[in-house]
């Protein structure tokens, strides 16, 4: 008996050892980018890269674009003051649709559900559709207005990512296809 | 066998072994047409090396704009390591109209394929080599030494261009 619990242990433990190995190395997560354009000059574009690159490009890009992982938005219309004001008040409201817009064929609507941030737009202006899903976690956004001022902290953003697997982003206009996605396998198919 | 012949036969033996033990960029040019180029030259990096003990130290090193690349390295250092663990994965493939690009990873190898109605590249060098040729972007200078010893990291074809009309290639033997 004991000799059987000991090779039933043995096992158990050589099967422990050979699956290890493998389940850290599947814990990298990559970052999947999927561009498909149709229309007259169709394109298609499809990334596949260890989510840390896209850390470290950030570090590298142009200090005019991003400094220190985080961006700087000039010339925009929206106040990142104000968004981050708006979003810290709504973010303790719990699960709720912080916003409903319907207007001239277009609908916005952004909803938080549990962990998430859900932004959708329908757009079926001039008789052509338009979709925009994006799924962010709440955590992500968190850590994106955990700066001050008009700046977006990017790479703090990117950190949280980290932990996260299934759609970032999907957009569906007309002819383009857009899907960005995080998960554990390095290719996208 | 004379004792002539033995050393004929020895001298002959250390020079194939010397050459077998050697590195060859073998650069190869066809021209698809009747009086066309034909070319091919097999380049012994060592000797290339070699050359470069008689040239002097300022003359080794480009002096050209590296901060571009110096800039990215840490980029390609994180990529390389992302990559340690994946034996085959297309990293990126690009089709627009009648080009397509293609970059992946194949077992030690990074390839780059580019394609289109006209032409065809395709580049395969080793992830060694493509590090040890970063790292000869150093300080606003390129480290020619350098870049000749990180070829001797990559075996098989290296660079294939197909065109209409000509083909060029360059291997590394």
């Amino acid at each position: 008996m004991k000799r059987r619990l000991c090779l039933h242990a043995a096992v158990a433990a050589s099967l422990c050892l050979a699956v290890l190995p493998a389940a850290a190395q599947e814990a990298k997560p990559w970052i999947h980018i999927h561009v498909a354009e149709g229309g007259d000059s169709p394109k298609n574009i499809r990334v596949n890269l260890p989510l840390s690159v896209v850390g470290v490009a950030l570090e590298v890009a142009p200090e005019k674009i991003v400094e220190e992982g985080r961006v700087k938005m000039i010339n925009t219309d929206i106040s990142i003051a104000d968004v981050r004001r708006l979003w810290t008040t709504l973010r303790n409201a719990g699960d709720s649709e912080f916003v409903n817009v319907e207007d001239d064929g277009q609908h916005v609507s952004i909803v938080r559900e549990a962990d998430l941030l859900l932004i959708k737009v329908d757009d079926l202006k001039d008789g052509k559709e338009a979709k925009v899903r994006v799924e962010i976690p709440v955590k992500v956004v968190d850590a994106l207005f955990a700066t001050e001022g008009e700046e977006l902290d990017i790479a703090g953003a990117l950190d949280r990512l980290h932990s996260e697997r299934g759609d970032i982003i999907r957009v569906i206009d007309g002819d383009t296809n857009v899907r960005i996605w995080i998960d554990e396998t390095a290719s996208s198919s | 066998m004379s004792r002539l012949q033995q050393a004929l036969l020895a001298a002959v033996a250390v020079v194939l072994l010397l050459l077998a033990s050697l590195h060859f960029v073998v650069v190869r040019v066809h021209e698809r047409e009747p009086d066309g180029m034909k070319i091919w030259l097999p380049l012994p990096i060592e000797l290339a090396q070699a050359t470069l003990w008689f040239v002097p130290d300022y003359e080794k090193h480009f002096d050209i704009d590296t901060a571009r690349v110096e800039r990215y390295r840490p980029l390609a250092q994180v990529l390389w390591e992302g990559l340690e663990d994946v034996d085959e994965v297309e990293l990126v493939r690009v089709n627009e109209g009648d080009r397509t690009v293609v970059i992946r990873k194949a077992g030690a190898d990074i390839e780059i394929n580019v394609q289109t109605d006209r032409e065809e590249v395709k580049v395969r060098l080793s992830m060694r080599t493509l590090q040890g040729l970063v790292d000869c972007f150093d300080e606003g200078r390129f480290d020619t030494a350098g870049a000749l010893s990180a070829l001797k990291h990559s075996s098989g074809p290296m660079v294939h261009v197909n065109g209409l009309n000509t083909e060029v290639s360059l291997t590394i033997w």
